[in-house]
């Protein structure tokens, strides 16, 4: 099975952070990231740019492409990775080694393991109360 | 992506490396816990020797002795991770340390990855820890012992995946925070281990023989498992208790044919077609509640049995032989007195002497309150009252049983019985 793995942080957390300190951080992600790279179950380990993103949607029955993303919000997705794992808790190990689950305590980093496309099998038959 | 369509790998050979998965990977998850003292870097190890052998018995061959291979692949990628993240400051050095005293000579190293009965007893009873709670160790030892996945138990629980994966993770940290994986028990703790591990298996054939939940009134996923651990135990464990539990899983799903009609409601036990019940399972039941009874001090599970046994002797149900129920009742209220053992006691008792006498004992239960809010004490008071012509107190507990039941085909048997009496 795949799961999307989404990598959070918090603009407020990203602000406070020195340039040195960021610079410390980012070398701490490398090992990290070539950890997960080199585990075989990590199809895509991807950095997100926060700007610059475009949003569509249809509206009045027309596309349109509006400047700004979907959500606005203080926590932002900076990383995403998808992994093929035996079952959530397999995907739970493996993205535990990404730099959002394992750094930046202090400035709200977290990583979301969400299943991918298979959330009808467990709906059915009354699988979630 | 990379995986899943390696074209590097015949399918020949995947399908191998597949059954080997299929027919190893526990045993070889249980040695490797026993030699890097920590599950959930066995896991990880034991993920590492597969994709190794995906990558490398193609060309090489199948070696000949898989299981050690796979072992020994598996410690050494472990022992390779740890010392790489050493260097990472995120990462506790101590596991390496641990890993260091490990043996070092090749004789030594080859006896150390053979595979020994005792590391699959050891991996049972880390899952089945009783610093973890009840729901963390079903969770654990379906994930870790019989390979159900996380969504698998989520659907035989009804509860979110999410939820068990939270279990699991929080669990394997409570083990690896007090260390509490790898020794074998004492002697001494061994009979209060032992307890939680047959209470374990037992609560997941229980849920499995009547789901709390659901549309299903058995869910055959996990009584099978839960035979299948009870089995392994067994092996493993051979002991008066072990035999008791098997014997009554067996001798209780014996009768899984008879107990739904095709539509899946309830078919009691009176009315059930007794040929249907599985002979062979009954036979096995039958052998083991004899050598329970003969290996040793008899206890809970073995008494429970010993009742199993008796019904499922009885060539009709009006050749029950209600005296003997009564008198196995007597004896298992005296290891286990609580008031549910009192209560099927109590319907026992209505059956030997009269639905009356039944009565007034269930009615001596509810009054001390103990079970007011146990569907099934409402439902035995109301069929007593039933066969006593007490209508409308039959009706009045039919109401309250409904009231509190969860699972469908329970609440359709309920739902008629209480019609029946308006």
């Amino acid at each position: 099975m795949k799961y999307l793995c989404l990598g959070y942080y918090t603009v407020d957390g990203r602000d406070r952070l020195t340039r040195d300190e960021y610079a410390a951080i980012v070398a701490r992600c490398g090992p990290l990231d070539a950890e997960l790279r080199g585990c075989g179950k990590a199809g895509v380990v991807a950095s997100l740019v926060e700007h610059e993103v475009v949003t569509l949607r249809t509206r009045a029955g027309e596309l349109s492409a509006t400047d700004g993303p979907y959500v606005e919000s203080k926590e932002q997705v900076g990383s995403f990775l998808i992994v093929e794992a035996s079952d959530l808790n397999d995907a739970v190990r493996i993205a535990s080694r990404h730099p959002a689950a394992r750094l930046g305590e202090e400035l709200g980093w977290a990583l979301e393991v969400r299943p991918i496309g298979h959330l009808e099998e467990y709906r059915r038959d009354g699988g979630i109360r | 992506m990379e995986y899943g369509s390696d074209t590097s790998t015949p399918g020949d050979t995947r399908s191998l490396v597949e059954s080997v998965y299929r027919s190893e990977s526990r045993r070889v998850l249980a040695t490797l816990v026993r030699l890097l003292g920590d599950l959930e870097l066995a896991e990880e190890a034991l993920q590492e020797a597969f994709r190794a052998a995906l990558e490398q018995w193609p060309a090489g061959g199948l070696p000949g002795n898989p299981r050690a291979w796979l072992v020994s692949t598996g410690r050494f990628k472990a022992i390779d991770a740890l010392r790489r993240r050493s260097r990472i400051d995120y990462w506790d050095g101590e596991r390496l340390e641990a890993m260091s005293a490990a043996p070092a000579g090749n004789a030594e190293m080859e006896r150390a990855i053979e595979y020994i009965p005792d590391d699959q007893l050891r991996l049972v009873f880390i899952c089945c820890h009783p610093e973890l709670s009840q729901d963390a160790q079903v969770a654990l030892t379906l994930r870790e012992v019989c390979d159900l996945t996380t969504e698998e138990i989520a659907h035989a629980f009804l509860v979110r995946a999410s939820t068990v994966a939270q279990r699991i993770v929080r669990a394997k940290a409570t083990l690896r925070a007090r260390k509490l994986a790898v020794e074998l028990p004492s002697a001494q703790e061994l009979p209060h281990r032992i307890d939680a591990v047959l209470r374990t298996i037992y609560l997941v054939f229980n849920e499995g023989y009547a789901a709390s939940g659901g549309t299903r009134l058995i869910r055959t996923d996990l009584t099978g498992e839960a035979i299948r651990l009870g089995r392994l135990v067994v092996e493993l464990l051979p002991d008066s208790e072990t035999y008791g539990l098997l014997a009554l899983m067996l001798l209780q799903d014996s009768r899984r044919e008879a107990r739904v009609t095709d539509d899946g409601d309830v078919v009691l036990l009176e009315d059930q077609d007794r040929s249907r019940w599985n002979r062979n399972q009954i036979q096995e039941g039958l052998e083991l509640v004899k050598r329970a009874v003969a290996s040793g001090t008899v206890g809970g599970y073995t008494v429970q049995a010993a009742i199993a046994a008796e019904h499922a002797a009885a060539a009709d149900y009006t050749a029950t032989r209600w005296e003997r129920i009564v008198a196995l009742y007597d004896l298992l209220l005296r290891i286990e007195p609580t008031p549910v053992v009192e209560l099927n006691r109590a319907v026992a008792v209505g059956m030997r002497d009269g639905a009356e006498e039944g009565l007034r004992l269930v009615e001596e239960i509810l009054a001390r309150g103990d079970l007011s809010d146990f569907h099934l004490l409402h439902a035995a008071r109301a069929d007593l009252c039933r066969r006593a012509g007490l209508r409308e107190q039959a009706h009045h507990s039919y109401r309250r049983a409904l009231e509190l039941a969860g699972q469908e085909p329970e609440r359709r048997f309920l739902q008629r019985r209480m019609r029946e009496m308006e």
